[in-house]
């Protein structure tokens, strides 16, 4: 499994130096010229081709070697910890699926892929990465900036509920009420819960304060305490339609590697801590949720 | 002179933002008192429900049900209190009339009357909790500076919490 592997990283890094040599032979022979002929303009239209070409040579690459690990590898550790996984590496949630969340607001560009569906103590579950980012233009200048970067999970609750439920980390500029001006959301009230922990560490937004409270028990609260305790970035819970969903912040793309390093025991160890995050979080509201 | 008029609209506009807090906070107090009066009205139908299922094995102990009593509107919260022990009380009889008949607490019947009674309790100690949680914003509202002068004009008076007997509750549920 890891020579298979360890195969298709050398033919890609083989391809790479392959590419990288062909172009700097280019770039020598420009040099050469340029003695006798003004070749500037060649050699900045030429740069720019090289680094376009070499990116997408890279890009190539990785998404081979990155799909080969996966399915050698990372399957087989989802499997070794949950029941009746199905994956798709390639793909995650919709944009849609998220957006009908309104947990997390979207934003020019959305990516998502690692889609897992799977049972843990006969809890399903589905879960994938997902990566939103804003496009800020200024006058000239256009950044890119990430405002949500991590893991996205929906997990099926034993309480029946209709109403909508949004309860998100506190942030130095919080966005305010998740209901935007044209959501198809009822009509959201900021609450407060009887602990003082709980309020100092998350608003909680509700459609009906009664059935907030009927989610938010005690002993759960002092798990989402226990969540924002144990789980790095910025923790988010929606909990609508009979689901809980939960986002965490942790500007991290999980269960991604390098071309440039070889698949080693270090490796390994940071991706079954990434498994087992996932099985962490259903452990913690294991007593919430539905079994089937 | 124009700096007067400022500061009275400054003050006005203040004193018209802490008057509606008031009055909001009590919307919102009285509004929660009726999740109590559902989660209530709720409890009275499953047991209304369970009394007239259990009534075959009730023939030698005619009493074990007393009649309950349905709640009305603009019921006190003391009256609501009662009713809420009193349906406490016809639970517990339940429960245990079941401990003498084992085919009754072995029954789907008694399974789905305990799911759902769990289910109302679940439900009345969150509007319970809800309802508190707006009696204490309520109340510190009229009992702080400076809304309390605002408050005090308009002869508010301290919101009374809804008592939680949770502890009793939960040794009858856990029982069974």
């Amino acid at each position: 499994m890891a020579e298979q592997l360890e195969q298709i990283r050398k033919e890609g890094m083989k391809k790479m130096l392959i590419a990288g040599a062909f172009i700097v032979l280019i770039f020598t022979l420009i040099l050469i010229f340029s003695a006798s002929y003004d070749v500037g303009p060649v050699f900045v239209i030429g740069l720019c081709v090289s680094v376009i070409v070499l990116s997408c040579i890279y890009g190539s690459v990785k998404k081979k070697y990155v799909a080969a690990y996966k399915e050698l590898y990372l399957r087989d550790m989802l499997e070794q910890e949950f029941e009746e996984v199905t994956v798709d590496f390639e793909n995650g949630f919709s944009e849609e699926q998220i957006a009908k969340g309104h947990l997390l607001t979207l934003h020019e560009r959305f990516y998502s892929n690692d889609y897992v569906s799977a049972k843990l103590y006969g809890i399903p579950f589905e879960c994938s990465d997902v990566h939103i980012q804003d496009v800020v233009r200024s006058g000239k200048h256009t950044s890119v900036v990430t405002r949500f970067q991590g893991l996205y999970m929906m997990v099926p609750l034993k309480k029946k509920f209709t109403s909508w439920l949004v309860v998100r980390e506190k942030e130095f500029l919080d966005n305010g009420n998740p209901r935007g001006w044209l959501s198809d959301m009822p009509e959201l009230e900021k609450i407060e819960v009887e602990d003082e922990r709980f309020n100092e560490l998350y608003s909680i937004y509700a459609s009906d304060g009664t059935e907030a409270f009927y989610l938010l028990t005690p002993a759960f609260i002092e798990k989402l305490i226990d969540f924002e305790k144990r789980f790095e970035g910025r923790c988010y819970f929606g909990f609508w339609n009979q689901k809980m969903h939960i986002a965490i912040d942790d500007r991290k793309e999980h269960f991604e590697l390098s071309l440039m390093s070889s698949v080693d025991e270090h490796v390994l160890y940071h991706h079954r801590t990434e498994v087992l995050m996932i099985k962490e979080i259903i452990e913690l509201i294991q007593k919430e949720c539905e079994v089937i | 002179m124009m700096w007067v008029i400022g500061i009275l609209l400054v003050v006005l506009v203040y004193g018209v933002s802490l008057y509606n807090g008031i009055v909001y906070a009590q919307m919102k107090v009285q509004e929660a008192r009726s999740g109590i009066d559902v989660a209530l009205a709720k409890r009275y139908a499953v047991l209304s429900n369970m009394q007239e299922s259990v009534k075959g094995y009730m023939r030698h102990e005619k009493d074990v049900l007393e009649k309950l009593t349905q709640i009305r509107s603009m019921m006190s919260l003391n009256e609501l209190y009662q009713i809420h022990q009193q349906y406490q009380k016809a639970e517990q009889r339940l429960y245990v009339l079941a401990e003498s008949y084992p085919e009754l607490k072995a029954s789907e019947l008694f399974h789905d009357f305990n799911e759902a009674i769990v289910d109302c309790e679940e439900h009345l100690q969150a509007a319970r909790r809800f309802y508190n949680s707006n009696v204490t914003l309520y109340n510190e509202k009229i009992l702080t500076f400076p809304s309390s002068l605002f408050a005090s004009l308009m002869h508010k008076e301290q919101a009374e919490f809804f008592a939680a007997d949770s502890d009793e509750k939960e040794q009858i549920l856990t029982k069974f």
